[in-house]
């Protein structure tokens, strides 16, 4: 399917995915790893700023367990007098900030339900007052025990005397309303005389109001924030206020039905120290996945915990992985129109080609050929192709020519084999008129025409003029060559002469301006049909066969003579013979003699007597006789192609005419 | 003399209903009801526990019968029984043993509605101190004051286990810092309670005292002899307004939480909604009897209260009691 | 065809076919010896069975190249048939024909 695509594409699309696989591992890879990093960060600075505010508040207790137990031991007076005992709890909240309040409390049965008690409605950590103003002067100073009051039924004054060890209290509501949420630091005091184990607790108490600034003004981010539980899990410092006091991270995790919430409740109350994934801690519902870093504060025993929502803290991540993505995307489409472009000095160039081979195959060579531009594979293959787009220009044209060459060749034959057609007589019977003889020829020429001729006319009533020729060469040339030859023959025989003397003559004429060196064999014998005398001449020709009528063929004997157009001022001898009524006067040419088979075998001049022989016999007609011997030599040559013209002329003396 | 404009008044307000015909909407068409201003305490700070009364004010149930109620929340400092006796309230809750100690002790009240008959009473201990309960021998067990020890004195005393009682006041700290093996814990309030400071049920040996025979009846509207001597119907009229109350809690829970929160929030009591809810299906389930069960709201039966006595005189709480009759009112009482 | 110089004499051997598709090679090895200057020719015809009028041709124009720069070709060695062409032809009228190679090299 990717194969039917063009290139251009093809290439964009292999090298995006490939780029696009690439860049989708080193994203994914890069993201992970930078998320577990920013993680890492953010989980060892959220750890940090959990530390550092637990810190904070555990100063804070520290600081209140040091002043009471400081207050502790000064009370050891086996009586306290009310004086100093009201005069000690005000200094002690008068001098120290940390404290909201410092109280006494003795054994109401044995002190008489004293329980001196000192507290400062502003300060720095103490109230509900938001500025800081140390007002010493504005310490109260009151007796828990007034009235009858049963003070000893607070936890305060319980717990450590029951425990006999200091304790911190639960957090509580100050008593005669308000906000003001206190908690408690109470130290059991036995004084020097006593019976009873404790004689009195000391207290030290903290308003929580400041812890909730403290926790406000802590930076979790802008979905972040902070909760402090007590040791029961109750919360003291909660975004919400609606939770303060009222609820417990336990009674919200059973609202919700939560058991990983109680979980770590358990976890954070039982003073450890840890960092988890949980569904948020801001209101009654679930809100989202979140990360919880929770300390202790250990002197008071609280737990700060520290929310920060799993989205803020992938934030940063995700930001980076979009900053990544954006920047991916960028670079894959910078890659995309890059890649085209590339593609496209590879395909422009090649669909330029393409275009010029459709002119080309169309015919059109002239068709422009896209510039070779460089030197990569696409140039070579460009000036290959003008190359191969002028080889074949050039070939084309050879072609044309030597087609023409052919052409010309074809019509020069085919003009030669007009000349040499139109030389020789062919209508038979020759000379109807005359019964006293029978003649007939036949010129088959090959096919490249080879100069054979025959001819014959009568001189005067009485003779017959026969000639049989064979011209040298092939062609037009050796046509023209025959057809000067015959003009001149026929001309030079109606001037009477005798066969020596013609072929003298042609002779002559022809071998005066002979550069090619051609030359003609001839055969010449005129007839006395009186007499049944044949005088002839040869030009270097065959003798022909003198067959009688009882079949005895002869060749008749040489007479001395070059071929014509040898050499000028040549001699020519001539010869006779006799023909009795029904004798033949066989003429051939050398392509009947030297015909060949196969195997080269000829069929020779012996054969021509022998089959001359059995052709003449019982008078048969020249026709007859020309047609045997075409048919012997056709057998003979069995299917091998004519090289040379088959030329015969048979002539029959048939007696005077009376 | 008060029974007189009593009937006076709703004569006047069935006539003043017949003259103006219907009167749809939100309306309540009493206005010209002549009504008894009376006052009721609450044994303790605003919680579930004491939803009937707080739903009955609202919903009018009090008014019907001709109630102009007053609810005057308890709290530490407050002792309702005192408040009775002193004059500063017309009725008051209590819990049964707590006003059988008074009354031994001369106060003159009557019990008008025995609102919680099931005993709510837990003993909830350490499970790694306390498996079981022979454990319960010199392990530290902080027990409220004298009235609400009867029941466990007396457990403790068939059980043949002997711990060291420590005092319980208002909260449970003691017990959950680990200074105490086990505390007393009402099923509806402090046991919850301990479950969300975040201990587990599965740390808990939990014994109860109804499971094991000294289950006795707890909440009940209490008035002054006098008062119901005086004014019987008006004790009938308050006993089943508050009833009603109940009964529409019972229907209607979420409502019933949504207005004990309101209540709570006022006291600036630290509570939540999930505990209230707790609270107050405990409370129903100890109100409302269930098919195996025999009370019925509203009555204190005889069986019941010799039992309770009995138990109290035997732990040496107290000397004697009055007798069912003198103690419970008439409209209280179980048929004979 | 094998071309042998003794002294000044070129001698060729003929091929086997003196015929119009072998007439042209022939002529042009001629004439390229007599470009080379060669003049004294002699034609070994011991090879040679067939003479066709075509090699006639040639051997008429060589002959005829020849004498008009004054040079002299000798024939020898010829079978019965061919020297028959020759005669029939009158051509051996025209050329030197000896019987043998020996002979040839020393009619000059």
């Amino acid at each position: 399917m990717l194969r039917s695509l063009p290139i251009a594409w093809r290439l964009t699309v292999l090298v995006l995915l490939g780029a696009g696989i690439v860049l989708g591992v080193v994203s994914l890879v890069s993201y992970t790893s930078a998320r577990d990093l920013l993680e890492k960060q953010k989980r060892a600075e959220f750890a940090a700023a959990t530390a550092a505010t637990a810190n904070r508040i555990d100063v804070v207790g520290r600081a209140v367990e040091k002043i009471t137990e400081g207050l502790a031991v000064t009370v050891d007076d086996t009586e306290p007098a009310p004086a100093r005992a009201r005069a000690m709890v005000r200094r002690t909240v008068r001098d120290n900030d940390e404290l909201y309040a410092a109280g006494i409390g003795y054994e109401p049965a044995l002190y008489d339900n004293f329980a001196p008690y000192a507290y400062d409605p502003s300060g720095q950590y103490g109230g509900t007052a938001t500025n800081g103003s140390s007002g010493s002067d504005q310490v109260v100073v009151t007796d828990l025990g007034k009235d009858g009051r049963a003070y000893e039924v607070g936890d305060w004054y319980q717990l450590p005397f029951q425990t006999r060890h200091a304790v911190w209290t639960e957090p509580y509501y100050q008593e005669g309303g308000g906000d003001v949420v206190l908690a408690t630091y109470a130290v059991p005091v036995h004084l020097r005389d006593d019976k009873a184990p404790v004689s009195a607790v000391v207290t030290g108490d903290i308003s929580l109001f400041w812890l909730r600034r403290l926790l406000q003004n802590i930076d979790v981010g802008d979905s972040g924030y902070a909760f402090l539980i007590s040791k029961n899990g109750t919360f003291i410092a909660h975004p919400d206020p609606g939770f303060i006091m009222n609820q417990s991270i336990f009674s919200v995790a059973a609202a919700r039905n939560d058991a990983q919430l109680r979980a770590i409740g358990q976890k954070m109350t039982a003073g450890g120290s840890g960092y988890v994934l949980f569904d948020g801690l801001r209101s009654m519902k679930a809100d989202g996945a979140s990360w919880l870093a929770y300390r202790p504060v250990a002197s008071t025993g609280w737990s700060l915990g520290l929310v920060v929502s799993d989205s803020a803290i992938s934030a940063d991540v995700v930001a980076l992985n979009r900053i990544q993505w954006g920047i991916a995307l960028v670079g894959i489409a910078a890659l995309l129109v890059i890649t085209l472009l590339i593609a496209g000095t590879i395909t422009r160039p090649i669909r330029g080609l393409d275009a010029a081979t459709h002119a080309l195959a169309s015919g059109d060579l002239g068709a422009p050929l896209p510039k070779a531009r460089g030197r990569d594979e696409i140039a070579r293959l460009t000036s290959s192709f003008s190359q191969m787009r002028d080889d074949l220009e050039r070939h084309i044209d050879e072609l044309r020519e030597s087609t023409a060459v052919q052409e010309r060749m074809h019509s020069e034959l085919r003009i030669a084999a007009g000349i040499q057609m139109d030389l020789v007589p062919r209508t038979f019977p020759a000379f109807p008129e005359r019964r006293d003889l029978d003649l007939f020829a036949t010129l088959v020429p090959a096919r490249e025409v080879g100069g054979d001729f025959y001819d014959f006319v009568e001189v005067d009533d009485d003779r017959l003029c026969m000639a049989i020729a064979d011209v040298s060469g092939k062609g037009v040339p050796a046509a023209l060559l025959m057809a000067v030859g015959r003009s001149f023959l026929r001309s030079f025989v109606r001037e009477g002469g005798s066969p020596a003397e013609v072929v003298r003559a042609l002779n002559e004429e022809i071998a005066a301006e002979n550069e090619a060196s051609m030359f003609i064999t001839m055969f010449l014998a005129v007839a006395d049909m009186h007499t049944g005398e044949v005088r002839y001449a040869s030009a270097g020709h065959n003798p022909p066969f003198h067959v009688t009528a009882d079949g005895a063929a002869t060749q008749v004997p040489r007479v001395r003579g070059v071929a014509l157009g040898a050499r000028p001022g040549m001699a020519y001898d001539e010869g006779t013979l006799k023909m009795a009524p029904g004798d033949v006067l066989f003429l051939y040419t050398d392509g009947v003699s030297e015909a060949m088979d196969a195997d080269n075998v000829m069929f020779t001049e012996p054969r021509i007597g022998e089959e001359l022989a059995t052709a003449v016999v019982g008078g048969a007609s020249c026709e007859s006789v020309v047609q045997h011997m075409l048919a012997a030599v056709r057998s003979h040559a069995d299917g091998v192609e004519q090289f040379d013209d088959v030329t015969m002329l048979a002539f029959r003396y048939l007696g005077a005419e009376e | 003399m008060r029974r007189a404009v009593l009937i006076l008044a709703a004569v006047l307000c069935a006539a003043a209903a017949l003259g103006a015909g219907l009167w749809s909407g939100v309306h309540k068409a009493d206005a010209a009801v002549p009504t008894s201003r009376v006052r009721l305490v609450l044994q303790w700070s605003p919680q579930a526990q004491f939803a009937g009364y707080y739903l009955a004010l609202e919903k009018g149930f009090y008014r019907k019968e001709g109630l102009d109620v007053e609810i005057i929340p308890g709290g530490p400092a407050i002792d309702s029984l005192a408040y009775l006796q002193g004059g500063k309230a017309e009725f008051a809750t209590a819990f049964l043993s707590g006003a059988v100690t008074a009354a031994a002790s001369g106060a003159r009240i009557v019990d008008v509605c025995q609102v919680v008959n099931r005993s709510n009473l837990l003993l909830v201990a350490h499970r790694k101190t306390v498996k079981d309960r022979d454990d319960l021998h010199g392990a530290r067990v902080t027990l409220w004051g004298s009235s609400f020890r009867a029941a466990y004195l007396g457990y403790f005393q068939a059980a043949g286990v002997k711990p060291t009682i420590l005092p319980q006041f208002f909260s449970v700290n003691l017990f959950l810092t680990g200074g105490a093996d086990a505390c007393a814990a009402m099923s509806y309030n402090e046991y919850e309670t301990i479950i969300q400071s975040g201990v587990d049920p599965g740390d808990l040996t939990v014994f109860s005292l109804r499971d094991n025979g000294f289950g006795f009846p707890e909440d009940g509207v209490y008035t002054t002899s006098e008062t119901a001597r005086d004014d019987p119907d008006l004790c009938r009229a308050f006993a089943q307004a508050s009833l009603q109350g109940w009964a529409y809690c019972r229907a209607h829970p979420s409502e019933a939480v949504d207005s004990v929160m309101r209540h709570a929030r006022e006291a600036h009591v630290p509570t939540n909604a999930v505990h209230q809810r707790w609270m107050l299906e405990h409370i129903l389930a100890s109100i409302y009897p269930g098919e195996a069960d025999a009370w019925k709201p509203g009555v204190l039966s005889r069986v019941d209260y010799e039992r309770t006595r009995a138990v109290m005189i035997g732990q040496g709480l107290i000397e004697s009691a009055p007798s069912y009759e003198t103690f419970v009112e008439k409209g209280a009482r179980s048929a004979p | 065809m094998e071309v042998e110089t003794a002294g000044e004499v070129t001698l060729v051997t003929l091929p086997a076919r003196v015929d119009t598709t072998s007439a042209g090679d022939v002529e042009a090895e001629f004439r390229g010896m007599l470009d080379e200057g060669a003049r004294k020719l002699v034609a070994d015809f011991a090879a040679n069975e067939y003479v066709s009028s075509a090699g006639l041709r040639v051997f008429l124009s060589v002959l005829k190249a020849l004498e008009k720069d004054g040079g002299k070709m000798v024939l020898c060695s010829m079978q019965p048939f061919v020297a028959d062409v020759f005669e029939i032809s009158g051509f051996s009228g025209l050329f030197t024909i000896v019987a043998s190679r020996e002979e040839a090299v020393v009619a000059f």
